[in-house]
C-alpha cells in the first residue's frame, strides 16, 4: 500500500540530495577558482615582485639585483620557488638556485598578458608557473632621477624578457582536498539531517491527516449526523472534509430512507401476521365460543385477502424493477378506460361527498398495455379519493398535445407538504407515520412509477399552492 | 388485574382484547396515542401494551410522557420493529419490556404475568396461603390439593387479594384493577365477588381467608385461632 508518509520523505528526501550534491558541487567549484585565482594573484604579484629587480644598467647590462637566496629547505612550502628569465632571443638570464642545472617549460607568450599553467616542479612536486613578458626597466640617474617607463638607453639595445615563476601548489592542493572532503562530508551529513528534519515535518504535517482517519474510523451508523468541521482542518484537507460531510448527507439520508423503509415494510408484512396469529391463537382458546370462532375465520380471509393484494403488488413491482413484465401493447382509449375505473370509486367519492370535475377530450387513443394502465388509473383514483379530505375536489383533465396525451389528476390537499413530495413513489411511503390507513400499504404510487417508466410514461407530481395535489401522466400519442 | 392495550390495529385491539379477557384481566383499549395516554393518566394499570407506530402521538412519546410524569406502571411495547436499536431505544426510555410482531400471545400474556409479579416483588409463581394454592402461570387455584374451579373474574379478584395479601384493599381498588371501561360496578359488585369467592375457597365451618374491615375494605390473610 502507498504510504503518503513514506513517498513524500522519500521524494523530499531524493531532491533535497540531489540539490545538496549540485550546491556542494558548486561550491567547490567556485572555491576552488576562488583559491585558484588567488594563488595566481599571489604568483603573479611575486613575478612582478622579481621582474621589477631586473634593471638594465647605464652601461646596457641587465643586472637582477637580487639578494643571495636563501637555500631552499624541504617542506618549506612558501619558499619553494623556482625561477627563470630569458632575453626574447632564447638566451636565459637567470635561473632561480632551486633549479640547479634544471629548467622550466618555457612557454610562447606573445602578450604581455601573464600566462598560468600547471606543470611538474623539477623535484616531481606539482605546481603552478606564471610566465610575463616585461621590459626591464633602466637604472635611475642619481642625478636626473628614475627614468620613464618606457625610456630606453640610447646605443645600447634594450631587450624584452621573459620571466617564469614557478610555486609548489602543495598548500593550494591541501586547502582544496580540505574543501572537497569538507563538502563531501557536509553533503552526507547534511541528507542524514535532513532525512531525520523531514521525517519529523511530515509526520508533524500529516498529523491533521491522521487526525482526519482517526475521526473518520468512529464513523458508523449510528455516528452518521456526525459533521468534520471544516474552521478546524488545514486548507489543504478542506476539500476532503467537504467532500465527507457532502458524502455522510447523501449516506445519512439513504440509511433514514433505509430504516423508514424497513420499518415500513416491517409494519406492513408483521402486523397482519401478527393478527392472524392473536386471531387464531385466542380462538382456539375459547372452541366453545361460536362468536369468537366466526369472527377469527372471517378477519382471517380479509387479512389473508390483504396480504395476497400486498405480495401481488410486491411481486409487480419487483417485475416492473428487473424488467420481468411483460408487455402487451394495446391501443386503448384513455377516457373511456378513465370512465371504467372511475366507476369502481364513484360510490367512494360519493360517501366522501367529493366534488369532481371532468374535462376528458374524447378519442384520446395510447398505445399502453391494458392492464398496466388500468392499474395505474385504479391506484391514482383510489389515492385520490382517499385521500382527498371530506367534502373536496376532484379534478379529473386529459387532452392532447404535440406528440403527446397529458392526463392530469388533481385533489384538494391538507396534508402533504412540498418536502414529501420527492418521498412519493418511495416502496411502503405514507404521509401518516403511524400507517393507520388499512386499505393503503403506499405501494401504489411505487407500482404507479414503476409501471409509467415501462410503458415510457412521463409521471410527475406537484402540489399547487399547498392546497392541490396534481399528478400528471404525458402519454405518447399512438401515431406520434 | 387491569390492562390497558394501546395499538391502532382494530383486529389486534379485538384479538388481543378477548384472549386477555379470557385469562380474566380487565382491559382498556386505546386505538391512538392521544387516548392511550389520557387513559393511562386517569387510571391505574397494573401493565401497559404499548404498540410504537401510533396516529396522533406515537408510542415512545407516550412511554416519555407517562415517565416524566412520575408513573410507574409496568410498560411493554409491542410493535412490528425488530431492530436491536429499536429494542435498546425502547427500554433505554423506560419501557419494562418489549416483544415483536407478530408474537405468540401465550408468550404476551407470560410477559404480562411476569410484570405484575414484578410490580408486586413476587419471584414464585406459586402462592400458597393456609390450605389455598395459587399457580399464576396455569392459573390454577386449589384448595386443600383440590383444584377449584374459578371463573376468570373470580381469578382475578383472588390473584390480586394473594398479591397485596396482609393489606387491607378498598373497594374502590378492587374496582380499579379488577373491572375494565366496559363493566360498570354497581355498588354491592364487588361484595357480591368477594362473597361468591368466600364460598369457594373457604373451609366449611371455618373462618374466611378472606375478612371485611368495615369502612375500610377487605384482606386476606389467615385467621389465627
Amino acid at each position: 500500500m502507498k504510504s503518503i508518509r513514506r513517498e513524500l520523505t522519500l521524494k523530499l528526501l531524493r531532491r533535497l540530495f540531489l540539490l545538496v550534491m549540485v550546491l556542494g558541487a558548486l561550491l567547490y567549484l567556485t572555491m576552488r577558482r576562488v583559491l585558484i585565482h588567488d594563488f595566481d594573484s599571489a604568483l603573479l604579484a611575486k613575478a612582478r615582485s622579481l621582474a621589477a629587480l631586473v634593471q638594465q644598467e647605464r652601461n646596457g647590462s641587465i643586472e637582477l639585483e637580487l639578494a643571495d637566496e636563501p637555500a631552499p629547505r624541504k617542506n618549506d612550502v612558501a619558499r619553494f620557488e623556482y625561477f627563470e628569465i630569458w632575453f626574447d632571443d632564447g638566451q636565459l638570464f637567470k635561473r632561480s638556485k632551486s633549479l640547479g642545472e634544471r629548467e622550466l617549460p618555457r612557454p610562447s607568450i606573445e602578450s604581455s598578458k601573464a600566462s598560468f599553467s600547471d606543470l611538474t616542479l623539477p623535484d616531481g612536486d606539482w605546481g603552478r608557473a606564471v610566465g610575463m613578458n616585461f621590459l626591464p626597466p633602466l637604472d635611475p640617474d642619481p642625478e636626473t632621477g628614475p627614468p620613464s617607463a618606457n625610456a630606453i638607453m640610447p646605443h645600447h639595445p634594450h631587450p624584452r624578457a621573459l620571466l617564469v615563476l614557478a610555486q609548489s601548489r602543495q598548500g593550494l592542493d591541501r586547502t582544496l582536498v580540505h574543501l572537497l572532503l569538507s563538502i563531501t562530508g557536509c553533503g552526507l551529513l547534511f541528507p542524514l539531517g535532513i532525512a531525520l528534519t523531514v521525517r519529523r515535518v511530515v509526520r508533524q504535517g500529516l498529523q491533521a491527516n491522521d487526525r482526519l482517519a482517526a475521526e473518520v474510523a468512529l464513523l458508523d451508523s449510528h455516528h452518521l449526523e456526525h459533521r468534520f468541521s471544516i474552521a478546524a482542518c488545514p486548507t489543504e484537507l478542506e476539500p476532503v472534509c467537504r467532500c465527507l460531510n457532502d458524502l455522510l448527507d447523501r449516506i445519512e439520508t439513504a440509511f433514514v430512507r433505509e430504516r423508514r423503509f424497513s420499518d415500513d415494510i416491517a409494519h406492513e408484512l408483521r402486523t397482519p401476521i401478527a393478527e392472524l396469529h392473536a386471531l387464531v391463537e385466542v380462538a382456539l382458546l375459547c372452541p366453545e365460543n361460536k362468536a369468537i370462532n366466526q369472527k377469527a375465520l372471517s378477519e382471517s380471509l380479509a387479512i389473508s385477502r390483504q396480504m395476497e393484494r400486498l405480495v401481488s403488488t410486491l411481486l409487480a413491482l419487483a417485475r416492473c424493477a428487473s424488467g420481468d413484465q411483460p408487455l402487451l401493447l394495446e391501443s386503448m382509449d384513455l377516457g373511456q378506460t378513465l370512465e371504467q375505473i372511475w366507476a369502481s370509486h364513484q360510490e367512494q367519492a360519493a360517501r366522501r361527498a367529493l366534488v369532481c370535475t371532468w374535462d376528458v377530450q374524447p378519442d384520446l387513443r395510447v398505445q399502453v398495455d391494458p392492464t398496466m394502465l388500468r392499474s395505474i388509473l385504479n391506484n391514482l383514483l383510489s389515492n385520490a379519493v382517499d385521500h382527498c379530505p371530506e367534502g373536496g375536489q376532484l379534478f379529473i383533465q386529459a387532452h392532447a398535445g404535440s406528440g403527446a396525451v397529458h392526463l392530469i389528476l388533481e385533489n384538494s390537499n391538507d396534508t402533504l407538504r412540498e418536502e414529501d413530495l420527492p418521498h412519493l413513489f418511495e416502496p411502503f411511503w405514507q404521509k401518516d407515520k403511524a400507517r393507520a390507513a388499512a386499505a393503503h400499504s403506499g405501494l401504489g404510487l411505487s407500482l404507479v412509477g414503476a409501471m409509467g417508466r415501462l410503458l415510457g410514461v412521463t409521471i410527475s407530481a406537484d402540489l399547487i399552492e399547498r392546497e392541490r395535489f396534481q399528478v400528471r401522466l404525458d402519454f405518447k400519442r399512438e401515431n406520434a | 388485574m387491569r390492562v390497558l392495550l394501546v395499538e391502532d390495529s382494530i383486529r389486534l385491539q379485538e384479538a388481543v382484547g378477548t384472549g386477555l379477557r379470557e385469562f380474566g384481566y380487565a382491559v382498556d383499549i386505546a386505538g391512538d396515542g392521544e387516548e392511550g395516554l389520557w387513559y393511562a393518566e386517569s387510571n391505574e394499570y397494573d401493565v401497559i401494551v404499548l404498540d410504537l407506530m401510533l396516529p396522533k402521538v406515537d408510542g415512545l412519546t407516550v412511554l416519555t410522557r407517562l415517565r416524566e410524569q412520575g408513573k410507574t406502571v409496568h410498560i411493554l411495547i409491542l410493535t412490528a420493529r425488530d431492530k436491536v436499536a429499536d429494542r435498546v431505544r425502547g427500554l433505554q426510555m423506560g419501557a419494562d419490556d418489549y416483544l415483536i410482531k407478530p408474537f405468540d400471545f401465550m408468550e404476551l400474556v407470560a410477559r404480562i404475568q411476569a410484570l405484575i409479579r414484578r410490580a408486586h416483588g413476587v419471584k414464585s409463581t406459586q402462592l400458597h396461603l393456609a390450605h389455598l394454592a395459587i399457580n399464576t402461570t396455569a392459573r390454577l387455584v386449589s384448595r386443600q390439593g383440590e383444584p377449584l374451579n374459578l371463573t376468570p373474574r373470580e381469578y382475578a379478584l383472588l390473584e390480586f387479594l394473594f398479591l397485596h395479601r396482609g393489606e387491607v384493599i378498598s373497594r374502590s381498588e378492587i374496582e380499579h384493577h379488577i373491572y375494565d371501561e366496559r363493566v360498570e360496578p354497581m355498588s354491592n359488585v364487588v361484595d357480591s365477588a368477594i362473597c361468591g369467592l368466600r364460598r369457594k375457597i373457604d373451609l366449611p365451618g371455618a373462618a374466611s381467608l378472606i375478612q371485611t374491615r368495615r369502612g375500610m375494605g377487605y384482606i386476606l390473610e389467615e385467621r389465627v385461632p
